[in-house]
Order: structure tokens, then sequence, then C-alpha cells
């Protein structure tokens, strides 16, 4: 009797404890989730032509009520936007978080590490001299070069990561020289182009969400649901990879092969993201921070945040794009590198005192 | 509990790090000295399975090698050297992770039970909810204690786990080991470079020498003069404390003509 008391009491206690934890990781969650809506939602009535909240509202949930206009603007120019600026911030946070885990690396991104600018390369490739790497690619030339090239990218920045010794330092060094040889081959394309292929080329590489069409979103957002579920399933031994490679292996995880599994999922999942949009840059970089400052590292908290983090700055920076100069639009990857590059230069200079 | 390696072989590569090693270890604690890059981590590395060198070692008759990972990570507990200090984890998050095996999405009460318990059992359940960030290094190797205990491991493995410790805290840490030692009966093999805590706390002492076993036995009967002017390549003077144990001064190098 006095001992299942006393054994109540414990069991009560510890989850006291683990609760104080995580109620509070719940609670950002949920304040960040409502925040991504609102988001979503003022980013479908921004624009040009006046749109009341409740009028997006009503015919995003049944077009059928609004008239031929409202009903054109909100689901053929505003949605796929909105839209957009969610599954791609979405993926970008996702893969920034999975990528500063299994590199260990604060400033691992999409961004710093080249991944992006091959990208842009592939699909400079593709623009300016009609050359695929799949022979039947057709009206997806470009994103599928992009992807492609997108992926290689990553690969090289694995292999550097493994050689031994590969320090923070390495590898961002490497992601800058790789940045750099995809920059100077894009450079000599741009040299290479008719007139109005430059103007493609740069277009693409601005990172621009109008670019993306509905079957495009589709294919982004099924990916991200698709990859999700599998880093979910490994949450606990990403989360242990943090305590050091000697550590997680002595507790039974396969070091080696999660690393390559995670790179592979999230070096396609970035892929997929940046080739129907082109570059933009930091949301992979700002949202696994922002998500490591409130909620740490474990993963059950930490990808999802980061996740929805990415989908609300995106968000937000889209909205921005529309409202600086009344009736402009500029391209979303200007915006979020004005914002993203004060973010990465104070990040550089607290190095590892407060964020990692 | 009794641990026997037999014929343990390790090279990475061509270079061969381990020769021939054999050793019966006990239910007590048993601390390996030599030299740097003597292969003490390699040893306790084999021991944990996480290197696979030739020869046996086996746990009361099993081969350590038929274990799988999961089976592995609950009978042996590692503390390697390095011990990250930069992760966001609050302790309780990081100790509750020595239960990897047994974590799902949603953590079970035992675990969590177990978790507190140890946390209790080291003195630092009142810092369940900081950051790792935010610790002393003694609270952290504590921290990193209390995530093997949690395994609830029949060997503990502890490479250096005093090296950053000041002298307080160093007694402190080998006083908590050797009663965790004695009162579950663990087989605990610490590699360790202080000769003198080694006499202090050691049931046993093994001394590493050009990859093989040099001697091993009492504190008494191995650490003596010769034995570390062989391996060590230094005059010492070995005198007897008060408590009947060894005391070691170095003196100077034997490479030192004068």
């Amino acid at each position: 009797m006095g001992s299942s008391a006393d054994g109540l009491v414990k069991v009560s206690r510890s989850r006291a404890v683990y609760k104080q934890i995580t109620g509070r990781k719940y609670a950002y969650l949920l304040v960040s989730a409502v925040a991504l809506v609102v988001a979503v939602i003022a980013d479908v009535v921004t624009g040009p032509s006046g749109l009341s909240v409740r009028q997006a509202v009503a015919t995003i949930i049944s077009p059928g009520s609004a008239d031929t206009t409202t009903r054109a603007i909100v689901w053929l120019i505003r949605l796929p936007v909105a839209v957009t600026a969610l599954t791609v911030g979405a993926s970008l946070g996702m893969a920034g978080a999975e990528m500063q885990t299994i590199l260990g690396n604060p400033l691992a991104s999409p961004y710093t590490l080249g991944i992006a600018s091959a990208a842009g390369f592939g699909a400079a490739l593709a623009i300016v001299l009609g050359v695929g790497v799949m022979p039947v690619a057709g009206q997806f030339l470009i994103p599928l070069n992009a992807f492609v090239f997108a992926l290689l990218c990553s690969f090289v920045v694995y292999l550097v990561a493994r050689l031994k010794q590969a320090t923070t330092e390495t590898l961002i060094l490497a992601g800058v020289a790789l940045h750099f040889l995809f920059s100077s081959l894009i450079a000599l394309l741009k040299y290479l182009a008719t007139s109005e292929r430059l103007h493609a080329v740069v277009f693409w590489l601005f990172g621009d969400l109008n670019k993306a069409r509905w079957p495009d979103i589709a294919v982004i957002g099924s990916f991200l649901l698709v990859v999700y579920p599998i880093l979910a399933r490994d949450a606990w031994k990403l989360t242990a990879l943090r305590l050091g490679d000697e550590k997680a292996e002595s507790l039974g995880v396969d070091v080696e092969r999660l690393r390559l599994k995670v790179l592979l999922l999230i070096s396609a999942l970035t892929a997929t993201a940046i080739c129907f949009v082109g570059t933009i840059g930091f949301i992979g970089l700002a949202a696994p921070h922002i998500a490591r400052m409130l909620v740490g590292e474990d993963q059950r908290f930490y990808v999802p945040l980061s996740t929805i983090g990415g989908a609300l700055l995106l968000s937000i920076a889209s909205i921005a794009s529309k409202s600086i100069v009344h009736g402009v639009v500029f391209p979303v990857g200007v915006i979020t590198s004005f914002i993203g590059i004060p973010f990465f230069v104070s990040l550089v200079l607290r190095k590892r005192k407060r964020f990692w | 509990m009794k641990l026997c390696i037999e014929g343990l072989t390790f090279a990475y590569s061509s270079r061969t790090v381990l020769e021939q090693i054999n050793l019966e270890v006990n239910s007590a604690i048993t601390v390996v000295i030599g030299p740097n890059a003597v292969g003490k981590t390699t040893l306790l590395k084999c021991i944990c399975g996480m290197l696979k060198p030739r020869g046996r070692i086996l746990l009361d008759g099993r081969d350590i090698g038929t274990f799988t990972g999961k089976e592995a990570a609950r009978i042996v507990g590692y503390l390697p050297q390095e011990i990250y200090g930069g992760t966001a984890l609050t302790v309780l998050e990081a100790v509750l992770l020595g239960k990897l095996h047994s974590l799902r999405w949603r953590v079970s009460d035992d675990d969590l039970d177990i978790t507190l318990e140890v946390l209790e059992e080291l003195g630092i359940a009142n810092l369940a909810l900081r950051s790792l960030r935010e610790l002393s290094g003694g609270q952290r190797q504590l921290v990193s204690i209390a995530q093997v205990l949690v395994q609830r491991p029949g060997i503990l493995l502890m490479d250096e786990p005093t090296s950053n410790l000041d002298l307080q805290h160093q007694l402190e840490i080998l006083t908590l080991i050797k009663r965790m030692t004695r009162e579950r009966g663990l087989i605990t093999i610490i590699a360790m470079h202080d000769l003198n805590l080694a006499a202090r706390y050691a049931d046993n002492i093994v001394v590493l020498h050009q990859g093989r076993v040099y001697a091993s036995g009492r504190p008494a009967s191995v650490l003596t003069a010769e034995v570390i002017r062989a391996v060590y390549g230094v005059e010492a003077r070995v005198s007897v404390d008060g408590d009947g144990v060894p005391l070691i001064t170095p003196v100077r190098s034997v490479r030192d003509t004068k």
C-alpha cells in the first residue's frame, strides 16, 4: 500500500517536471501556427486590387460564392503565391533544421552551402543552352536541371563533411567555394546568352513566388508530407546526434547511415522547393535558429517549429514584397536576402554564445 | 559479472594499436593507464562495440560481438572523453536520451521516473529544467554520468571522466563512481592519466604499453618506480601514504640527462 502510493507520487512528479518543459513548447507551436494562418490570409489579401479579409476567406472556402473577378484574383493570382510561400518556406525551414543537425553546424543552410547557386546554375544551363541532364524533360527542363545540380552540390558538401576533422570552418569554406564556382559558371552563361535569355536567367535567379503554378505547388507540398513522417520516426536518434557522434553511437545509433539517409531526404526537399521558384536565401538559416532558441533541440518540437517558422518568414517576406512600393511586386528572394544578411552577420559575430 | 578479453587485436587501417590483449575484469573499478596514444580509448571502444576488433570479448561467457546494437546499448554505458556542451537541451531531456532504445514519440512514465530517480541520486534534480549550455564543467560531467546510469548498464566505460574538472570535483565524481560500482555490482573500466587518482580509486590497474598489457593487478603491486620508468619514461618516487595508497612523485623524464 505504502509503496504503491509512493510510486504514484513519483510518477506524477516526474511527469510534472516533464510537462513544465514540454508545455511551453506546445504553446510556441500553437502560437506560431496561428500566426502562420494569419500571415497566409494577409498574403492573399495584400495586392494592388483591394480585397477584404472577409471576401478572401469566403472565396477560399467556397469559390462558387464569389464573383468571377474575385475568384480569378484569389485562385489564380493570390492563393498560388501564398501557398507557394507556405510550402517553399516550410520545406526550407525543415531542410535547414535537419541540415544543421546532421552537419552539427549552425551556419549550414541551402544558401550558405552553395546548394542554391548550384540550382541556379542548373536552371541557367537549361535556359541559355537548352541543355538538360535528363533526356525527356519537356516543360520541366528548367526545374529538373536545377534539382539535379542542387542534389549534386549537397553531395559534394557531404563528402567534405565526412572528411576527418572537417570543422565548421572547413564546411562553410567548402560551401563558399562551391557558391563561387557556380556563380562564376552562371556569369559565364550570362555572358554567352542572348539578351532575351539573359533576362530569363536573371529573373529566375531572383527567386520569385509567382513562378509556381498549382501542379508545381502540389509537387512541393506532397513531397513535404512524405518526408516529414520519415524524419519524425528518427526524431530521438537525430536529437541524440547532437550529443556527439561517439555518444550517439554508444547509444546504438548507426550515425553514418542516419546522416546519409537524412541528407538524401533534405537535399531532395531543398532541391524540390527551390527548383520551381528560384533562389530564396536565409529562410533555411534563420528558421532553425529561431526554433532552437524557443524550443531547444528536441526534434519533436524543433523540426515542426522550424518548418512553421520557415513558412511564416516567407509569407511575411511575400507580404513585404507586395507592400513596399504600391503596385510593384519585388522578387521575394531580394526581400529575404535583405532581411537575412544582418541576421547572418549577427550569427557570425555571436558565434557559439547564445544561438548554438 | 565477469568480462573476459581474449586475444584482442585492433588496427586502424595499417597501424596496429592493440595487440593480443588478454584481460579478466570483475565487478569493480578497473583503471586503464598508459601514455598518450597507447590505445586506452580504442580498448574502451572495442568493449562497447563501436569498433570491431579481432579476438573475443566475453560477458559472462557470451561474445559481445553477438549482441545487437540495441542490446549492447542497454548493457554497456559509454562516457566519451569529449562532451558536447553547446546543445540546446534541458538536463532532463539530455538524460532521457540515455534511454534512447525505449523512447517513443510519447515519452513513457517509466522512462521519466528512471530519469528523475537518477538525477536525484546524483543530487542534480534541481538542474532538471536548466539548459546544458548554462552548466559548469562539473555539472555537465554529472549529467553525462546520469545519461549513462539511466541505461542501467552492467558495464560502465569512462574515458577520462575527470580530465576537465577541478580537484574537488575530481574526487567527488570518482567517489560517486565508486559508490555506484559497489551498489550496483558494475564492471567499471576507466581510462585515466592521473596516476595518483588511479591509485586511490582503482580496485585494479591495467597498464598498457606499446599496444600490450604491460602489467595488471592491485594498485600497490602495479604502480612501482620500475613500471613507471619503463612505460612512461619517467623517474618517479613511489611512497605509501597514510591510507596505504601508493603515492607517485614524478621527478624527471629519463630523456633529461641531469
